[in-house]
Order: C-alpha cells, then structure tokens, then sequence
C-alpha cells in the first residue's frame, strides 16, 4: 500500500510541475482579444477571467460592469484511481458556455392554489404580493456549474487541494460513492476561488448561454 | 502477558484489514489535477486593431449600470460615474397560474437593452400575471387592467415589457422584489429620466 501511495505521490507531482511549466508560456493578448470580439458583439452579459491578473470581471459589450478579485484559478482534470492516462492539454484562451440555469434551484414558487374572480375593491384592499418582502435563502457561496464539452465551473472560497492527502479523501468518496451505486461527477472543472460575497453575487450570472472567457493559462506561482 | 500481545496483533491486524477496505475503494475513485494549459494554435494578431474595434462596441455618452445583485443602478458618461442610486429589481420567483398551467419568471434580463421610449405619468395595463399572483382571475374588461398609479411620476421603457420606474413602496427600495422592472426612488427617477436619453444604453447584470 505504502508504495502505491509513493507512486501516487510521484505521479502527481509531476503532473503538477508539467502544468506549470506549460501554463508558464502563454499566447499573447491578440487571440484573447479576438475572442472577445466575437461576445462583445452579442450584448449579452459575459465573464472574462485573466489569471494573470486575478480578476473575473462582468462584462458586455467590452464594458467593465464589474469586478471581483480571484483568490485563485486551476484548470483541473479527473483522474480515475486505476486509469494512468494523462490528462489532455487545454488550448487558451478559449470560451466555455454555461448550460445550467444555477438559479432555478433557488427561486421562490408562487402558486395559488385556486383563482376567484376579480374584484376591484378587494384587490384595493389587499396590498399586492410584491410589497412584502419575503425572506428568500441567499444564494450558495459553493457550488458546480454545468458547462459545454463536459466541463463544469467550481466556485467555492478555495481550491480544490491538489495535496496527496485530500486526492485520497476524494478517492475515498468517489469510490464509496460509486460502490453504493450513485453517479461520480468526472467533469473536468474551472475551478475558481472567490471570496463568499463575491460567489454570491454572481451566481445568477450562470444562466444558460452565459459566456466564460478564460484569457490565459494561470502562471506557474 | 499473552493477554495484551494479543490485543496488539489483534489491532494491527484489524488496521491492516481497514487499509486494504480503504485502498480497495479509493481503487474505484478517482481525484481531480491540474490540466495543462497551452497557447491557441494559430499565428499571433496585432492586438491594436482588436482593441480598437472592442472599444468602438461600446456605449457613447450616458448609460445606465444596473447591479441586479446588489439592486443599485449607476448613471455613468463617457465612463464617469455621475449618479449611484438604490433600486429594486427582479424577485427570481416563479409563478405559475393554476388554472391554465402557464408559468411567468420573474427575472430581470440581463445584457444590453436600450431607452425604446420615456413617459411622464406612464400607465400600467396590468398583464394576465398581475392578477393570478393576488389570487383572482384576470379581469375580461379592458378598465381593469389601467393602473395610474404604480410606475410614479416617469418611465423609461426597454422593451418587452420591461421599464424603469418608480413605486409606491419606497421603503423596500434595495430589495429584489420586482417582476423584472427597475424600481427607483422618486428623486433618482427624475435624475435619470432627465439624463438619461431616448436610445442610451442599459446593462443589466
């Protein structure tokens, strides 16, 4: 067992320096741009993230609506226990498009078990609906959204540790997992690290059709 | 003296039973590493031009900011800021008419809309959804629908049914309480009514 760990432990530390290495050399600002071009047509609202700089900022149309500093980035693969194969490299920059409607788990349902007819002077009466607060749940300050090409965006206030300890923990888990029969999430993921606040708030950005522009690999730190 | 020898070989062997149930299901898991990153194929581009024609997508005198998170909505020119106000926008809730199955969420749309149209006074005629959310049918009369009174004193319209306006419920100013519109206060209303033109740009996110 010991020496299965050991090679563990080797495998991915090497894989980790090769990462680096690679994300050490990135394409200069010209193809990022010219992607850019293509959203900012749209007018839609899109997410540019630079790794470079630590920023995921709001944008459309080009416009900063908004920024909020990345406590961290990675670009992550899932490796199963018993398959060697190494992970595929990631052309950036590059876009990925939200499939998920992150909200929907989230909004309050109004539903009236019954309509009577309208009346004026009750509907006078009776302030509307819309005038009382409710007290909805904030949104999650962790979660996993869907993306295209069988990838998923994983915001939480770290990120995923990449220490051999927490793997086996996450080897544990998938495994147990899967010998009770449930399905074993093997997207490979943006991971983003964002203070709770900021996760917060842009969790109703993830709707689908929203747009991720990542500009550049993260540098190698 | 066999006693405790024996409840040592007895806990060892009971670690390495542990060990091997562990390394059997870690076995079928599996755990996430970072991918590496490489450069797009494809020769490099001057960046000037890109740049230039990323600037020239953008708005030109006032715009409008609206932080639906946050419910402030901001009133920049030329990219300064001249107004920051609170505002109340979308609920997020789902409505559904139980007698008809149709369904209405109440969000506000995000992206770039534009002022389509600016009224002073403007009339509310109360959609199907006005009515099922209080409980009632909607109403067969037209006069029923007219509604003088909730929009406040101006309207800045953006299409399908969206509008930037005031209320009679200024107190919960800052909360997402509304179907989709821009709820503002009455002084901010006036600001961006008499600010902001017919056609400028308005970003929601």
């Amino acid at each position: 067992m010991c020496t299965r760990t050991c090679l563990w432990a080797l495998a991915f530390t090497f894989t980790e320096a090769l990462a680096a290495a690679q994300g050490a050399a990135g394409p200069g600002p010209a193809a990022a741009l010219a992607l850019e071009v293509e959203l900012a047509r749209t007018g839609a609202v899109y997410l540019l993230i630079d790794p470079v700089s630590d920023l995921l900022e709001i944008k459309s149309r080009g416009v900063v609506l908004d920024a909020v500093p990345l406590a961290g980035f990675a670009l992550l693969g899932y490796r199963p226990a018993r398959g060697a194969a190494p992970p595929a490299a990631v052309e950036l920059p590059a876009v990925w498009t939200v499939t998920d409607d992150a909200a929907a788990a989230y909004r309050q349902v109004i539903a009236p078990g019954e309509l009577r007819p309208f009346e004026p002077e009750a509907a006078e009466e009776e302030p509307p609906s819309t005038a009382v607060a409710e007290a909805l749940p904030p949104p999650p300050a962790s979660y996993r959204v869907g993306l295209d090409g069988g990838w998923a965006l994983n915001v939480g206030p770290r990120l995923p540790s990449g220490g051999w300890p927490s793997r086996l923990r996450h080897a544990v888990a998938d495994g147990w997992a899967r010998w009770r029969g449930r399905p074993v999430d093997e997207r490979r993921l943006l991971a983003v690290a964002l203070a709770a606040e900021d996760a917060q708030r842009l969790h109703h950005l993830f709707r689908p059709e929203t747009k991720i522009l990542v500009v550049a690999p993260p540098p190698a730190r | 003296m066999k006693g405790p020898v024996l409840a040592l070989v007895a806990a060892a062997g009971a670690l390495v039973a542990a060990g091997a149930a562990v390394s059997l299901i870690a076995a079928q898991g599996g755990w996430y590493e970072p991918l590496p990153a490489v450069a797009a194929a494809g020769e490099e581009a001057d960046a000037g031009p890109l740049a230039a024609r990323l600037a020239a997508l953008g708005p030109r005198g006032a715009y409008v900011v609206a932080d639906t998170h946050r419910n402030r909505l901001r009133v920049y020119r030329d990219g300064e800021l001249l107004r920051d106000a609170v505002c109340s926008t979308g609920s997020g809730a789902l409505l559904r008419d139980p007698e008809t199955g149709r369904q209405w969420i109440f969000d506000t749309p995000l992206g770039e809309h534009r002022v389509r149209r600016k009224a002073r006074d403007p009339v509310w005629f109360k959609p199907d959804w006005a009515f099922i959310e209080e409980g009632f049918q909607p109403p067969a009369s037209f006069r029923d629908r007219v509604d003088d009174v909730s929009l406040g004193d101006y309207g800045l319209y953006l299409g399908d049914g969206y509008i930037i306006h005031g209320t009679l419920f200024q107190t919960l100013l800052g909360q997402p309480i509304t179907h989709g519109c821009i709820r503002l206060g009455d002084a901010d209303l006036e600001y961006v009514y008499k600010n902001v033109p017919l056609g400028a740009r308005v970003y929601l996110y």
